[in-house]
């Protein structure tokens, strides 16, 4: 584990820093309420986030990433480790301080399913966070709604109806709908489109690309594609395991992926041309439980190119020029 | 919007009807009857399934959904038919008609073929049609001759069984003389063929202690232990990580030469069917919309539907900055209109496209596509 | 091609989307549970059977006023009594016969006729009105003790369930305790109190419900508690805690609601239970005193004459069939509700 660094000044231009960010949850206790074993679902992570921008998360299931998200939300206390978000430290913050701080952050959820309450009308669940934060005067909450609905590709009629009268997507759209409704500055979407079918998943995609222009938004996009963060980030980090394996901008990341990881990743995806022939890279086993993670590097169990070294020694995460950061035994020898 | 919804009479209405063609089709699936009445002919000896103009309906309180509304496609032998289409398209209805799996009494195949060559006990080669084989005449073929990969490995297996037991019930079922020594050499065989590491360990292991990946693989045992002539694999890598993704469908694509059979691959990813299979079958709203051999489907693709799809699947390749999208939702499958069903979202849309739903169009010997757009070229050529 | 969609897509969704959405007719929430409910014949018949008790015995006495609930058919009889002495005189035998006519005020033990449907009990009260009128106290009984229960259970669940840890541990182990209770034997040493306190025989079994209350709400603390430390997980309430609502909105606004289906299906089946604790009660003379009818305070008459448990089953045979009905009419409306309420349920 690095060692935890002096504060330094915050950056003014990101809209959020997060800082060696720890989350573990507690697997067993004892009688006296003592931890005995932990989960550790995210680990020493960091990045910054500048306003406008799309950081994409990209990792496997257990990897951490959907922590990560609720635990920037403060909807999971972090263990440790600080967030910032528009030069405020919020990680000590109490929940009613929070209560404002919810209006410039939101979140999006991966099931379109779950995430909207079955007994409410849409019109019900959109103008709820707008009474309750009083973003419009009361008599005008219907009109915000609509045409938020309409901004959103809502048909006005459907100020009437249940959540179940719809499909994947038109929910999704309600649930962006329902983020977008406070004007918040922050979204963090977790795999919103991962329960979609593809012709709809690019229909959502592009909304949400149109309404960070319209609305000058900033998304932390959570997914386990690939393909898809490509589409919508501008800054990409890997996660394996509850740690940050490789971060950098889109370009760097896709042009020269450092981290062995990152290049399995990008060669399992499956191309839609049969003619195509990849040098496919398989990792051979599973992935290993975050509860019982591997010593060393974690990706050391799976890594065609393991060495001794990684079977003891954490490797270092640290920047390998033009802000490309990864975390990797191999680099270093470079 | 009070007046969206069916009225107290419309729905008494449609109760009675559902109730009297599924009381029909129920009796008519559990008559007692000699296996004459449903000995058929294939149409093409080279095939190993035929699936003729099924409509499988789901009788529902709110209407009748036709989920597969006159489908056909051939499986040929030893070859890989990949059925790609969205959600509530009818790819896994369609599966699930012909292993006659579905949900009764909603759920019924309501007409059609599905020609199927199976061998019998003493060998000999028989073709059955499976639609209208009795329900206590189908473990001729469910299980033995096909054996179908369910998309979640998490609760496929029984979790209070090892995984030795639930693999050697198979064998057990296929040969009822086998002794218990056979039935554990031949599982052992069996998780040895699908990559397993250990298979000694995982023989005598939970369902609950082994990962997703592997759980996948004993079921992709348990497909093979009874050597059928045909797997149906249902999003088989849907529930699984992409890394996990890579190395099921490595192990499908290595089997796939080492067993005599064919493969029915149903999946939403059109990746993973440029891969696998070597036809390929569109389907859109219960319609098949195109059918082709792979290299037909990726490189001249002709409904609108298929070529949105490909165009809308982001690829690392790409460069653009935006995707393509096909506006619009999937039509809701009660009281569909009589016009093609992608009418609403197709952007190349001609006037005929309002007139009746466009018949398959052949286009070349195995490619298919059913749109008014390459009706005159038909004529023409 | 790509270019140009970006720009026109929302217009095209909107415009394209109305024609099939306009061919699709749902049926909407209400619809659909009445549906499923009247699915299956079983929760018909509870039904049928529960609004006929209740027609009986609220609309019944307002109809029927031939007799009270209190009112003695003081029509009178004449009973006979003959008595046989066999004197042998003389080697002869003489029989005297001795005739007694004794006139009673009351008609009691009448057999079922046109003045009295039923008959009358031992007492001279009109069997058919008593079972009216002890319907009534059974089922108001039965609905304010359910109610009180269901109230302190949501409440108490609620906290329990919403806010976890130290609150949620005592509740739970008051609930434990309360559990471990014996009812009955409670019950009677109750009773024994307000027997000597002179408490007027109308209100005694309300005082009795109110202590089933008290026994009673832990189960459906415990269902409430369940469902919402299920429901908290959702997404949508991670959703609500992200959009910072206020505890009591996020309790009451979203949870409590979710809760309704499982709360009524408990309900309906617990109106049953009580009927039969109400029963069980006065049967063992603790609940509704004579002169007061009560179902079980009729059936209590067979544990003291014997005559008539065996010759006189008009007497007693329609109350217990009265209390068999309400209690499956209300368990068959419960299943019914279930299995209509149940989002999961199929079709």
């Amino acid at each position: 584990m690095a060692d935890k660094k002096i504060i330094e000044a915050y950056d003014p231009e990101a809209i959020l820093e997060v800082r060696n960010l720890r989350k573990c949850f507690p697997l067993k206790k004892t009688l006296t309420g003592k931890v005995t074993q932990e989960l550790i679902a995210v680990d020493d992570v960091s990045f910054k986030l500048k306003p406008g921008e799309t950081l994409g998360i990209v990792g496997e299931s257990g990897c951490g990433k959907t922590t990560l998200g609720r635990a920037i939300l403060k909807l999971h206390q972090p263990t440790s480790g600080k967030i910032i978000f528009e030069g405020q430290d919020i990680t000590d913050f109490k929940s009613s301080q929070m209560r404002e701080i919810r209006k410039k952050m939101q979140i999006i959820f991966q099931d379109p399913y779950s995430s909207l309450p079955p007994r409410s009308t849409v019109g019900g669940i959109l103008s709820e966070p707008v009474t309750v934060h009083n973003i419009v005067p009361k008599a005008e909450v219907k009109d915000y709604v609509l045409d938020l609905m309409d901004k959103c590709g809502l048909r006005d009629y459907y100020y009437e109806r249940y959540p179940h009268e719809f499909s994947g997507g038109q929910r999704q759209r309600i649930c962006i709908a329902r983020a977008l409704s406070v004007n918040p500055k922050l979204v963090i979407c977790d795999e919103p489109v991962s329960a979609l079918d593809v012709s709809i998943q690019a229909q959502i995609i592009n909304l949400l690309k149109k309404l960070q222009q319209d609305m000058n938004l900033t998304y932390m996009f959570i997914s386990h594609d690939l393909s898809v963060v490509k589409f919508i980030s501008d800054k990409i980090g890997v996660m394996y395991l509850g740690s940050m394996v490789e971060y950098g901008t889109k370009e760097e990341i896709f042009s020269n992926p450092l981290h062995p990881y990152t290049q399995a990743l990008f060669s399992a995806i499956p191309h839609p041309d049969p003619n195509f022939k990849m040098n496919r890279i398989i990792l051979k086993g599973d992935i290993p439980s975050p509860a019982n993670p591997p010593k060393g590097c974690r990706f050391h169990t799976r890594c065609p190119y393991a060495k001794d070294i990684c079977k003891e020694v954490t490797p270092e995460y640290k920047d390998h020029g033009n802000g490309h950061c990864a975390a990797c035994h191999l680099l270093d020898e470079q | 919007m009070a007046a969206n919804y069916l009225s107290g009479k419309e729905i008494r209405a449609i109760a009675k009807e559902n109730k009297k063609v599924m009381k029909r089709l129920e009796a008519y699936k559990y008559r007692k009857c000699d296996e004459s009445e449903y000995l058929t002919e294939m149409k093409n000896a080279e095939n190993i399934l035929e699936i003729d103009d099924l409509h499988t309906y789901f009788f529902t309180d709110q209407g009748v959904v036709k989920a597969v509304n006159g489908v056909s496609f051939d499986i040929p032998k030893n070859a890989t038919v990949g059925v790609v289409g969205e959600s509530g398209c009818g790819k896994s209805v369609t599966s699930m008609s012909v292993m006659r799996l579905l949900q009764a009494p909603t759920g019924q195949i309501y007409s059609g073929e599905i020609r199927f060559k199976a061998k019998d006990k003493d060998g000999t080669v028989k073709t059955y049609d499976i639609a209208k084989m009795p329900m206590r005449d189908i473990f001729k073929i469910r299980g033995n001759e096909i054996a179908m990969i369910f998309q979640e490995p998490m609760t496929s297996l029984n979790p209070v069984f090892t995984i030795g037991q639930q693999l050697d019930e198979v064998t057990f079922i296929h040969d009822p003389e086998a002794t218990k020594e056979d039935a554990k050499a031949r599982s052992i065989e069996m998780l040895n063929l699908v990559g397993i590491a250990m298979p000694e360990r995982v023989y005598n292991a939970f369902p609950h202690e082994l990962s997703g990946g592997m759980r996948q693989r004993v079921m992709i045992s348990m497909a093979l232990a009874s050597n059928p002539r045909l797997i149906i694999a249902d999003e088989p890598t849907t529930a699984l990580d992409v890394t996990i993704q890579a190395q099921i469908l490595d192990l499908l694509r290595d089997l796939k030469t080492k067993i005599d059979g064919s493969i029915m691959l149903i999946t939403h990813d059109l990746g993973i069917i440029a891969e696998m299979a070597d036809y390929v079958v569109v389907m859109y709203a219960g319609k098949v919309i195109e059918k082709g051999t792979v290299q037909e489907i990726f490189h001249n693709p002709m409904h609108p539907y298929t070529i949105g799809l490909q165009k809308s699947k982001p690829t690392l390749q790409s460069d653009s900055d935006t995707l393509f999208n096909i506006p619009g939702n999937v039509p809701n499958p009660i009281n569909m209109p009589d016009h093609c069903y992608f009418k609403e979202r197709c952007t190349n849309c001609i006037g005929k496209c309002s007139g009746e739903y466009p018949g398959m169009i052949q286009v070349s010997p195995t490619h298919f596509v059913a749109c008014h757009l390459y009706e005159e070229d038909q004529k023409n050529g | 091609m790509s270019e140009n969609t970006k720009n026109d897509t929302k217009e095209e969704v909107v415009d394209s989307e109305l024609p099939l959405d306009k061919n699709v007719r749902l049926m909407s929430p209400a619809r659909m549970v009445v549906r499923r409910f009247f699915r299956s014949k079983l929760s018909i018949v509870g039904l049928i059977m529960v609004v006929g008790l209740f027609i009986f015995s609220f609309l019944g006495p307002l109809v029927y006023t031939q007799w009270g609930e209190i009112e003695l058919d003081e029509s009178g009889k004449t009973e006979y009594s003959v008595t046989e002495t066999t004197y042998t005189v003389d080697g002869r035998e003489y029989t005297v016969r001795q005739t007694t006519e004794k006139s009673l005020k009351d008609n009691f033990l009448a057999p079922p006729s046109s003045e009295h449907i039923l008959g009358t009990d031992n007492e001279g009260y009109d069997i058919f009105v008593r079972l009216m009128y002890g319907g009534r106290i059974s089922l108001i009984v039965s609905f304010i003790a359910v109610f009180l229960i269901t109230i302190l259970g949501v409440i108490m669940g609620g906290i329990a369930g919403f806010f976890g840890g130290v609150i949620d541990n005592i509740i739970m182990r008051a609930c434990d305790i309360l559990i471990c209770l014996p009812g009955i034997p409670i019950l009677l040493i109750i009773s024994t109190i307000l027997d000597a306190s002179e408490i007027d025989a109308k209100y005694r079994i309300y005082l009795l419900m109110i202590y089933l209350t008290f026994i009673s709400w832990p189960g459906t603390a415990r269902l409430v508690r369940g469902q919402i430390l299920s429901l908290r997980e959702q997404e949508y309430m991670v959703a609500a805690e992200a959009m910072g609502y206020s505890t009591g909105r996020k309790i009451f606004k979203h949870l409590v609601p979710n809760v309704m289906p499982q709360l009524i299906v408990s309900m309906s089946l617990s109106l049953g239970s009580m009927i039969l604790y109400e029963a069980t009660l006065s049967y063992l003379n603790l609940g509704v005193k004579a002169p007061y009818a009560a179902w079980g305070t009729m059936i209590n008459i067979i544990s003291t004459n014997q005559d008539i448990l065996q010759n006189h089953l008009n007497v007693w045979v329609p109350a217990g069939v009265c209390i068999v009905i309400a209690v499956l009419g209300f368990n068959f409306i419960g299943d019914g509700l279930r299995d209509a309420l149940d989002p999961k349920a199929r079709r």
